[in-house]
């Protein structure tokens, strides 16, 4: 693609394909890394942390592109440009800071190996095989719903007043499990009953339904390690977690 | 707060934070169900955001949102009311929120005009020249700088000048930068060797800045030179009040160099006590005394020179008496302008002798002489090293020790270039 109509009609696809934006990317993988390598002053691997930086700037200009802004791809190095330096400064700001992963002095052994550690690392590593199942039943049971975790990003609530109001939503969901049985069985969400319970506006509920339902769907049955994770959607105001 | 890392994506990984949010940050070699502390959200470069004090993220900037329709594009001034939002907002919030059109416009052409103005100004302020000096050792140069002694500007005089600083680039260099890389290209090219001399012309409508930098450009090039060649530096200022700064740089004894710096008129025993005497290279009038011993200065300190404007005081009258003292060893004697060692004379002008401390300057006289205005802004009483012909007369002048007569050099009082060498050379007067 190196016609410019082209690249646009194709990053303009991409804004709503996500497919068609991972496509995008892997076309431009080479750009990227040069972009990445040209900021850095040395070559860019895919082990580098910038590495992944410039790719989802890449994908952010994909998103935030409009004709307006010129040639795609200026806009696009401008854009990697720009997060690759906020991340320079924020790792500046931790220097001195060794990385776990770097190599211990005496040994060949990475420094996070030399740390005394104080569970057992056997359990660490089978906590973490347990988390990934969870997720990926999780992911599967919201296939069949038609959302992704993606889609569940895209729609979470930013504000703390609309965090709140699905909050609330939820906290009702929870308390009320035959909601959930419905969730399940009907692959609807009970929006009308959520926002009467709760009290929530319904608009705002509306507007986070994929949200809220991926949260329901941790509410369901198996997903204790996920619901470990959300300290503060299990509290009930100023109560012990469920 | 820590995030669980749910997806992991080519360009992106899906996190849960622990107050229930999904985020989309960069994926930095992530594994699902790892949980990490620091993450790198994915923002678009020209959302509206939420204000970020709602969002507690370990770092940064605000999770993606997708782009609506009626945005404008470029900016948005506020942050939309719900952002991340899939369902296209209402148009009203939108326009309620932020600025219309038009005023993008206005507000970008405000900018420009202000810009406009601003660079104008700093393009004038910083390309006026504010002061000048004129250097001259054979070829003489022309420097003009702006209030901050940034070169704006460098014309060679002479066409030796214009050799010296041929492929020169100059443009906003310090002042003494470039002073001390011109002297450089004199010694590279030959201008300047040991026993020359180097003579500076001050030429500012502010006589602050002349006192101040008199002292401070022979220290300046004094210092840098003192390593490479043995020189004597002179100082002048342009314009009613002359000053005569000269600090005999002396080097070793077997310099005969100074003679030539010695300059004019006087004869050479002066120069020779001139080597011996002072500091010459030290900062230009305050030559110190040391030599005194060497110089019949002496003698020549008790009268006049009074005033010494030289330095430090500004050239008016008043100071006069201040100051000098300490400065400069003999640098006047006989009043021609040119660098007399040891002679005194009651010619109004200041001299500086090499006596040590105490000795008078001031010759009696106002620190300036009445007659010895050079109405011309150029050296030309003392005529040594500024030829108000502008020619190169002066560049042998500065190291021909018979120039004693007050005008132009011995010869082409006639504005013309004519006359003994014009190639500037460093020839004794022979020329006459």
């Amino acid at each position: 693609m190196h016609n410019e109509h082209q690249i646009i009609k194709a990053v303009l696809e991409a804004k709503k394909d996500t497919q068609k934006a991972d496509d995008l990317i892997r076309t431009y993988i080479p750009f990227i890394r040069f972009e990445a390598s040209k900021f850095l002053s040395r070559p860019c691997s895919e082990q580098d942390d910038e590495y992944s930086i410039a790719m989802i700037a890449f994908h952010e200009a994909i998103l935030g592109y409009a004709k307006e802004r010129g040639a795609f791809l200026s806009y696009a190095a401008m854009v990697i440009r720009s997060r690759l330096i906020d991340y320079r400064r924020k790792e500046s700001r931790h220097q001195g800071h060794v990385s776990l992963y770097a190599q211990s002095e005496e040994d060949d052994r990475p420094l996070v190996d030399t740390i005394a550690q104080t569970s057992d690392r056997m359990e660490e590593s089978i906590n973490l095989e347990a988390t990934q199942h969870e997720i990926q039943e999780l992911s599967s049971v919201m296939e069949t719903f038609g959302v992704s975790f993606s889609d569940a990003a895209e729609n979470s609530p930013k504000q703390e007043r609309t965090l709140e109001a699905c909050r609330a939503a939820i906290h009702y969901a929870i308390e009320n499990p035959r909601l959930l049985d419905q969730l399940l069985s009907s692959k609807k969400l009970p929006m009308a009953q959520l926002v009467s319970g709760s009290g929530a506006d319904r608009k705002t509920l509306e507007r986070h339904r994929k949200y809220i339902l991926v949260m329901l769907l941790v509410q369901t049955n198996g997903y204790e390690i996920i619901r470990g994770h959300l300290r503060h959607v299990l509290k009930k105001k100023g109560g012990t977690p469920v | 707060m820590k995030y669980l890392v749910v997806e992991c994506g080519l360009s992106y990984a899906v996190v849960l934070d622990e107050e229930g949010r999904f985020l989309k940050v960069a994926n930095l070699h992530y594994q699902v169900g790892q949980t990490v502390t620091d993450v790198i959200e994915m923002r678009l470069p020209d959302a509206s955001r939420e204000a970020p004090s709602q969002i507690h993220y370990g770092n940064q900037p605000i999770p993606l949102q997708k782009p609506s329709d009626e945005r404008a594009p470029g900016l948005s001034l506020v942050p939309e009311p719900a952002p991340g939002s899939s369902q296209p907002q209402p148009k009203k919030n939108g326009k309620k929120h932020r600025l219309r059109p038009w005023m993008y416009s206005l507000t970008a052409a405000a900018a420009c005009l202000i810009l406009l103005v601003f660079s104008l100004f700093q393009f004038h302020v910083g390309r006026t020249p504010y002061a000048s000096v004129y250097l001259t050792i054979n070829p003489e140069v022309r420097i003009d700088v702006n209030r901050k002694d940034i070169v704006v500007e460098l014309e060679g005089i002479n066409p030796d000048g214009q050799a010296l600083i041929e492929n020169y680039s100059y443009k906003n260099k310090p002042l003494y930068l470039t002073m001390d890389e011109l002297a450089d290209r004199a010694i590279q090219m030959g201008f300047l060797h040991d026993g020359g001399k180097v003579s500076l012309l001050l030429d500012a409508e502010d006589d602050q800045w002349v006192t101040e930098h008199s002292d401070s450009l022979s220290t300046q090039l004094n210092n840098y030179l003192s390593e490479k060649v043995t020189v004597t530096i002179e100082v002048q200022s342009a314009g009613a009040q002359r000053h005569e700064i000269i600090i005999p740089v002396d080097p070793a004894p077997s310099q005969t160099a100074p003679p030539e710096t010695a300059p004019p008129e006087t004869s050479p025993a002066q120069t020779t006590p001139a080597e011996t005497a002072p500091p010459q290279t030290t900062p230009a009038e305050t030559a110190p005394p040391q030599t005194t011993p060497a110089e019949t200065a002496p003698p020549q300190t008790a009268p006049p020179q009074t005033a010494p404007p030289q330095t430090a005081p500004p050239q008016t009258a008043a100071p006069q008496t201040a100051p000098p003292q300490t400065t400069p060893e003999v640098l006047n004697d006989d009043d021609d302008g040119l660098t007399d060692y040891h002679t005194s004379d009651n010619d109004g002008y200041t001299d500086y002798y090499p006596a040590g401390p105490g000795s008078v300057i001031q010759d009696g006289d106002d620190v300036f002489d009445d007659d010895s205005f050079d109405d011309d802004s150029f050296g030309d009483n003392s005529d040594d090293d500024f030829d108000d012909d502008s020619f190169d007369d002066n560049g042998d002048r500065g190291f021909d020790d018979d120039s004693d007569d007050r005008g132009n050099d011995d010869d082409d009082d006639d504005g013309g270039n004519d006359s003994d060498d014009d190639d500037g050379d460093n020839d004794s007067d022979d020329d006459d």
